[in-house]
């Protein structure tokens, strides 16, 4: 009798938790809708339950690099990195917690997807921070992860475009057949998910043979060597939010609930959209090279299934629980019912702050040494002058950032 | 009753960050990357290496004088962020403390140093100026890189670093020394957490 009245009372108390850690969990304002400055202020302010921390802290990652503190940006990523190996032993408090009331109460750990941005978002701050050498570094890493994941089978948080960054890195380091095998890995992606390689990562491939000596290059081919060429990246979009799938069934006879909640995506998105890029006289497109909307919701499906047997498996215990509780005392019962199924919520966290789409293109510039204007999304910049200058655009904030960086920010 | 109470007072206090000091020397791993122990392994072999070679003895029977060195670049091509400059500033100290080997400024170094002296050329007293032009070119230049091969799996990991220093003459290009430290380490991840 006393033990069941604690079990009562203690699923009352998880589900109080619960529902608080529920309202907190951190949402970051939408990338169109403010300024990243006042987002990112929102995010620094915010004091998120513990195991919403490391999202927490790529949400600010985000933010930071938006903001331009690329420096910021790496050491919130450099907090995270260690805690991940930690945090896929299996906690024996949050398998209780999850197993009693919802998957919330588990600590963030990042999908495969995200693991992988994660270390394409370092890349792009070192390269931006001008540390190519330290960018490498994360290359290193990313493609350490691609490997454990490739051994888990499939494509599996396999990033076409991480790994375009990564041989981006190696190419600006002069380390031909690492960006070439980078690059070939990135267009096998592609393929192997019947997607096509844009240009850009064609070109890319095309330059690395040609610098190895693997091919020679046709008279009008416009993959002819070039004195200096200028990648563009955009990050399009925000990506969708995890919505609740919820059922709720009602024994009137029992007086009890079932209930199960999971998080799904929204079956439709918004499809990538080439951006014109206007340079000096000339017209190229961006195209897509990752769809992310479509890697997250791979992600979720594989999750699908474990999440589905937990559920259940909660479903039946919580009933159970209920069941005790209302043969102990009546208006208990009805108590208990209702706060473990209003406890049933689904875990809708995912680093939502990331773009939809990531698109790619490789622009030749002229030999003759004029200065020219690129215009891309709404925003200009003096294309950089360099063997291989990048231009990133975040197309939902505006925020355009550039390598080799110039003295005055480039967004001014 | 008094044990309960005694029971929460120890529960609470580990709840609480504790911070203890240790002696620098400790060996303290956490999660298997390069860290101070792994810096200091390297720095010990390398300067005992480095010392035990005839570079030095040939340098000096031929020139008269002790070898002046400069640091040149060290590559960091491992999968990790590391900090060279820590071990390569142990193996400077060691080797300038051990009076066979003389170590002149890097090129940032330089540029601080000839700024001063521009300024002392304006500001300072005649008696006390230092003129330009009598600086000790290096006779050697010292740099490398440091390597990683690393093995995993979902819950262990086998680290191999390799660390690869070399004195290179600036006279004529030759190799004098070449010193290399091999750290090879099994991290296994824990399954269960708390």
């Amino acid at each position: 009798m006393p033990n069941q009245l604690c079990c009562c009372l203690g699923a009352l108390l998880l589900s109080g938790c619960s529902l608080s850690h529920w309202g907190l969990a951190p949402q970051p304002p939408a990338l169109t809708n403010r300024e990243p400055s006042s987002s990112l202020q929102v995010l620094n302010e915010a004091e998120p339950a513990s195991e919403d921390r490391l999202l927490h802290g790529l949400q600010r990652a985000l933010f930071e690099h938006l903001n331009g503190h690329f420096a910021a940006s790496n050491l919130l990523l450099h907090g995270i990195t260690p805690q991940l190996s930690e945090l896929k032993a299996t906690s024996i408090t949050e398998t209780l917690g999850a197993g009693a009331l919802n998957e919330t109460l588990r600590a963030y750990l990042p999908t495969p997807s995200e693991q992988a941005l994660l270390h394409q978002l370092a890349m792009l701050n070192y390269l931006l921070l001008g540390e190519p050498a330290r960018a490498r570094v994360e290359a290193l890493q990313a493609d350490l992860l691609f490997r454990r994941l490739a051994s888990a089978g499939g494509l599996n948080g396999q990033l076409a475009s991480t790994r375009f960054v990564a041989g981006l890195v190696f190419e600006i380091l002069g380390e031909w057949d690492n960006a070439l095998i980078a690059y070939r890995d990135a267009s096998e992606l592609l393929e192997a998910r019947d997607e096509t390689p844009p240009a850009g990562l064609t070109l890319s491939l095309e330059r690395m043979r040609q610098q190895l000596g693997l091919t020679s290059p046709a008279p009008s081919s416009p993959a002819q060597p070039a004195g200096q060429e200028l990648v563009v990246l955009l990050w399009q979009g925000q990506i969708s939010p995890r919505v609740p799938q919820q059922l709720r069934l009602y024994n009137p006879a029992l007086r009890q609930h079932l209930a199960f909640a999971l998080p799904i995506y929204a079956a439709s998105y918004p499809p990538p959209r080439e951006e014109p890029i206007t340079l000096g006289d000339g017209l190229w497109h961006a195209m897509p090279l990752e769809n992310l909307e479509q890697r997250v919701r791979e992600d979720l499906a594989r999750q699908r299934p474990a999440l589905i047997a937990a559920a259940t498996s909660r479903a039946f215990a919580k009933f159970h629980i209920s069941r005790e509780a209302g043969a102990t005392d009546e208006i208990l019962g009805v108590l208990v019912d209702l706060a473990l199924t209003l406890g049933e919520v689904a875990d809708l966290r995912s680093w939502s702050s990331l773009p939809s789409h990531i698109l790619l293109a490789r622009i030749p510039l002229p030999a003759a040494p004029v200065n020219l204007e690129v215009e891309i999304g709404g925003r200009s910049t003096a294309a950089p002058r360099h063997r291989i200058g990048l231009l990133l655009l975040h197309t939902a904030s505006g925020r355009l950032f550039r390598y080799p960086a110039i003295k005055e920010p480039a967004d001014a | 009753m008094r044990g309960a109470l005694a029971c929460i007072c120890l529960l609470l206090v580990a709840c609480g960050t504790q911070v203890t000091r240790i002696a620098p020397q400790e060996q303290v791993d956490l999660s298997g990357a390069w860290n101070d122990t792994d810096s200091r392994l390297v720095a010990e072999a390398m300067i005992e290496d480095a010392l035990s070679h005839p570079w030095i003895t040939d340098f000096h029977r031929d020139e008269g004088h002790r070898p002046a060195v400069i640091l040149g670049s060290i590559r960091n091509l491992s999968h990790e962020h590391i900090n060279v400059q820590a071990f390569l500033a142990d193996i400077e100290r060691a080797l300038v403390n051990s009076g066979q080997v003389t170590f002149v400024a890097n090129p940032q170094e330089r540029r601080q140093v000839r700024d001063e002296r521009l300024d002392q050329d304006l500001h300072a007293q005649e008696a006390t100026r230092n003129p330009a032009g009598q600086e000790l070119g290096a006779d050697f230049l010292l740099n490398g890189q440091i390597n990683t091969i690393i093995d995993a799996n979902d819950r262990q990991q086998v680290r191999y670093y390799q660390v690869d220093l070399s004195m290179i003459s600036l006279a004529d290009n030759r190799k004098v020394w070449l010193g290399q430290k091999k750290i090879k380490k099994r991290v296994d991840n824990a399954r269960i957490r708390y």
